[in-house]
């Protein structure tokens, strides 16, 4: 038995991610013993928090879950609230929360590519060592998050936390001249997000073949953004009503927010796990810019999910074109709800993945028990298991701080949404 | 000239600063046109309210270890030495988003920011020594505002 030799390096956290957490890495013998993500933020009380309140305040309070996905959020809320109530929303409202969405994809993939992954391509520490070497790409980039931004704005009167979203509906219809005036600032932006898929696609990303399940809602006839069923690529296919049976949440002791697996396995939601499910539902104009970067989609390397958010970027700008083509103003942006005993479920694709809420409400509306599943949950397993095979393949016996840029980049690739899933890093690693 | 105010804040106790004063600024600098802008979140989103301005001045909660109640007034070194080693989204703050405009260009030109030593930042409302330095800390500003605009 050799003897342990502990090396503990005090590295703050993982940087370049949504919120704090550490990874313990354990290598014997030339194998990687135990791997452990560490999540190490306080668990968030958001599900016990909503316990005896109206379901008309669960949108506002869930939009507070997540600064960057606050739209995500109130989607799968809202969802779940008119499905407990058995009440459908009308088409104008249906059409404007895509919109909505297609804000929060394109502002929250911007900040991801330009602030948190790019830097990681080019050898450089931050943003802002980017922004000395690409001026350019990092505008772009800032100038999409933006226009990003001021859809949210349009619909949710503000960016952050937005507050126009309701139970129903959206509690003010924009006018038409609102519309046409953001349909025109983001026409030409159309080229800006052209350049940007290319310039994700010419990244120099490691090629990395893993076989992993990818799961996603799935919306008839298009790119999904809200569903009623969810998919998988190995065959799954069920109503979202079903997800606790099928898929199980599992507390483990090395990080307070919970393990999702999928019949006992890590499964992939997220971008590429989306790009890769509903390649065939994007328009034609969005294939062919993807398709010229050289990647073979669907593609089983993770490093690909940056120019899978890129192709996203610029699919979600074009669904907002459409949208606000068609856009008529309406007197009834909301349709009342009556409050019943009842239970529900929404599942909608926040940015990162699948968002799974479920509400079961007393006769006046009250929330009696809330269970919210965000996407980092759920790709918590598989972020392990791609590092466990990951760093095997990079070379164990490398240095510490080569090691540790290669996990943060492994686990950039996931956009973990620490705060969302309560959770970044501290690399520990200890060899015998 | 093209200016503003911007106070940053949170909804808790002293950290609250920013929030209560914007108004009380917003006040007495109306008949001079300079927006004030009020916000939760100093990070990345206070880009686009950077950019082309000539002139911004920030108010928030400062803590330097001065006695509580201490308005302060710093140039814009002391901000940006501030500048964090840049770790997650929440480690991008107010100099990592100056460092950050200035590099591609789109502004500010002059900054200060003007604060007051805060005591908690937890609960409801601002404690004694912070409500009791917040006139100062609003004629301070309005008087750094007005002498910008004799430049």
């Amino acid at each position: 038995m050799t003897e342990r030799r502990e090396l503990a390096i005090e590295v703050p956290v993982l940087a370049r991610v949504e919120g704090e957490g550490a990874l313990e890495l354990s290598i014997r013998d030339g194998h990687i013993e135990a791997l452990r993500l560490n999540i190490y933020e306080p668990p968030r009380l958001f599900e016990k928090l909503l316990e005896g309140r109206s379901y008309e305040e669960v949108p506002d309070a869930v939009a507070r879950i997540c600064g960057i996905c606050p739209v995500a959020y109130q989607m799968s809320a809202v969802r779940a609230i008119e499905s407990a109530f058995a009440k459908e929303v009308t088409p104008w409202i249906a059409a404007m929360r895509r919109l909505f969405y297609c804000g929060e994809w394109i502002e929250s993939h911007a900040l991801h590519i330009h602030l948190l992954a790019a830097p990681d391509f080019f050898g450089l520490n931050s943003v802002l060592e980017l922004a000395e070497k690409q001026p350019e790409a990092v505008r772009r980039g800032l100038a999409l998050q933006a226009l990003g931004n001021e859809i949210i704005r349009f619909l949710g009167a503000r960016s952050v936390h937005p507050v126009g979203a309701r139970p129903g509906g959206f509690h003010r219809a924009p006018t038409r001249g609102e519309a046409s005036a953001l349909r025109d600032k983001l026409i030409a932006a159309l080229p800006e997000a052209e350049a940007l898929v290319r310039w994700c696609g010419a990244l120099p990303l490691p090629e990395d073949h893993q076989d992993f399940e990818c799961v996603s809602v799935v919306e008839p006839g298009t790119y999904p953004m809200m569903g009623e069923r969810i998919i998988s690529s190995r065959g799954l296919d069920i109503a979202i009503a079903e997800f606790a049976e099928v898929f199980e949440e599992r507390q483990v002791p090395h990080s307070t927010a919970l393990h999702c697996l999928l019949r006992g396995e890590p499964y992939l939601v997220g971008p590429l796990a989306r790009l890769n499910l509903h390649w065939s539902r994007l328009p034609e104009a969005v294939r062919k810019v993807a398709q010229a970067t050289g990647v073979r989609w669907p593609s089983d390397n993770m490093y690909h999910s940056v120019v899978a958010r890129a192709v996203e970027i610029h699919y979600a700008l074009i669904e907002a074109i459409r949208l606000l083509e068609a856009y008529e103003e309406t007197a009834a942006p909301w349709v009342p709800l009556t409050p019943r005993e009842a239970e529900g479920c929404g599942a909608t694709e926040a940015p990162r993945g699948l968002l799974w809420h479920q509400y079961r409400f007393d006769a006046s509306g009250r929330v009696l028990r809330a269970r919210i599943v965000p996407p980092t949950s759920q790709n918590q397993a598989r972020i392990e298991a791609d590092l466990v095979a990951n760093l095997t393949a990079f070379g164990l016996e490398r240095e510490e701080a080569a090691l540790r840029q290669r996990a943060e980049q492994v686990i950039r690739n996931y956009d973990p949404c620490i705060s969302c899933a309560t959770h970044f890093l501290r690399l520990e690693v200890k060899r015998s | 000239m093209k200016r503003a105010v911007i106070c940053v804040g949170s909804p808790f106790g002293d950290d609250a600063l920013g929030l209560v004063a914007a108004p009380l600024i917003e006040a007495r600098l109306s008949p001079l046109g300079v927006p004030v802008l009020a916000l939760d979140r100093p990070g990345v989103r206070l880009l686009p309210m950077l950019k082309g301005m000539e002139e911004v001045v920030f108010v928030d909660g400062v803590r330097s270890g001065a006695p509580p109640g201490t308005v302060h007034r710093f140039t814009e070194e002391a901000v940006l030495a501030c500048l964090a080693r840049h770790t997650s989204t929440h480690g991008f703050g107010l100099a990592e988003a100056v460092a950050l405009s200035r590099r591609l260009d789109q502004g500010p030109g002059r900054l200060f920011l003007f604060g007051i030593e805060i005591g908690r930042a937890e609960g409801e409302g601002l404690t004694p020594a912070t409500a009791a330095a917040l006139p100062r800390l609003v004629a301070a500003v309005c008087a750094a505002v007005r002498e910008g605009e004799r430049q």
